[in-house]
């Protein structure tokens, strides 16, 4: 046979005074958790308002840059193979309004000339062949226009000499 | 006579817990960012905070997480206290706030029907320590228990209660009604007569 309590709801408030009343410590390195996590919780916070305003910063130069009428550059560049190729086309125009190319060699030199556009053109039909960067052919056709230049003037300084 | 600012009205007793009067400087510099003057409100309510929280959450581990997500939070949101109810009392509602969300983030505990709530197997608490406070909390689901603490103890209306969990009145009422029932009943156990 089993009996009951009587009282159990007067022990029930005692233990629930003796839970109000008692006061457990907390674990020693509380607080030290707590800053470590304010610290890093802190950081957190201060490298996304950086990586925001980054990505702001981003945002807004390229909105700028997408609005802005584009603005014609300082120094504009130069297709140098177009323009050796054009150069090319008044050199054969010149040469064939000569009627004495025996003058050629009185009024201009253009022996080295010559065999350097020469050699320039077989380093740029190496370069084509070995699918060399665009970039690295520009000298090549620079160095081209400059000799064309040379011997369009040249040639034109014999022409006119031919004429008086 | 000087009377400390953490004595009652009476300067014999001193105030204690939540109760405890905070230095307006300590306040003023808190106010103003110095994690200094957060350590002495740690140093000052920390133990109230995690004995509560103890109390609440029926779990020392879980205690320690509520009492740093309360300073933490306390720590960021110290500029909107404006005084209007003593800071300690202040303290108190965000801590139980804090721990009620945490037992609405455990879904296992967002059970918010009382029949159910009590249905399940009660917690077996340790034989030796069978009528030990804290293990006698224990015997109830972690719902209730923050229930009854916070009636039974921490002074709680059934009103304010039911705003907290988003419930009614009588949800409260019931909750209560059937933890104490349950306490009692772990109290008064049968004993073998000679």
């Amino acid at each position: 046979m089993t009996s009951i309590d009587p009282k159990p709801g007067e022990e029930v408030n005692t233990i629930l005074h003796r839970i109000a009343d008692a006061q457990p410590e907390p674990p020693a390195d509380l607080w030290a958790r707590i800053e470590a996590a304010h610290g890093a919780r802190s950081r957190r916070r201060r490298l996304h308002r950086f990586a925001a305003a980054g990505t702001l910063c981003v945002a807004l130069v390229g909105a700028f840059a997408l609005r802005s009428p584009r603005l014609p550059s300082a120094a504009p560049e130069i297709d140098w193979q177009a323009r050796a190729q054009a150069l090319e086309l008044q050199l054969l125009a010149i040469e064939h309004d000569q009627r004495a190319p025996a003058a050629t060699a009185v009024a201009f030199d253009a022996g080295p000339a010559t065999s350097e556009l020469a050699e320039i053109d077989r380093r740029l039909q190496a370069a084509y062949e070995h699918r060399t960067y665009a970039d690295q052919l520009v000298p090549l056709w620079k160095r081209r226009s400059e000799l064309l230049d040379a011997l369009i003037a040249a040639r034109k300084e014999r022409l006119t000499l031919t004429r008086i | 006579m000087n009377r400390s600012a953490n004595t009652d009205m009476s300067g014999l007793a001193p105030f204690s817990g939540f109760a405890q009067i905070v230095d307006a400087r300590v306040l003023a510099r808190a106010q103003r960012g110095d994690m200094q003057a957060f350590a002495a409100l740690y140093a000052q309510f920390g133990k109230p905070c995690y004995g509560l929280g103890l109390r609440l959450t029926g779990n020392a581990a879980q205690a320690e997480d509520l009492v740093q997500e309360v300073f933490l939070k306390l720590i960021e949101t110290i500029r909107s206290y404006r005084g209007d109810a003593p800071f300690g009392a202040w303290l108190k509602r965000m801590t139980a706030n804090a721990a009620i969300d945490q037992l609405r983030r455990n879904k296992r505990f967002v059970d918010a029907d009382p029949e159910a709530m009590f249905a399940g197997p009660e917690t077996e608490a340790d034989p030796a320590q069978e009528l030990d406070a804290v293990s006698l909390l224990q015997r109830l689901p972690p719902r209730a228990r923050a229930i009854v603490v916070l009636h039974e103890l921490e002074g709680y209306t059934h009103t304010e209660i039911a705003k907290l969990f988003g419930q009614s009145e009588s949800y409260s009422k019931s909750i209560v009604a059937r933890g104490l029932q349950r306490l009692h009943a772990a109290v008064a156990t049968p004993q073998a007569e000679t």
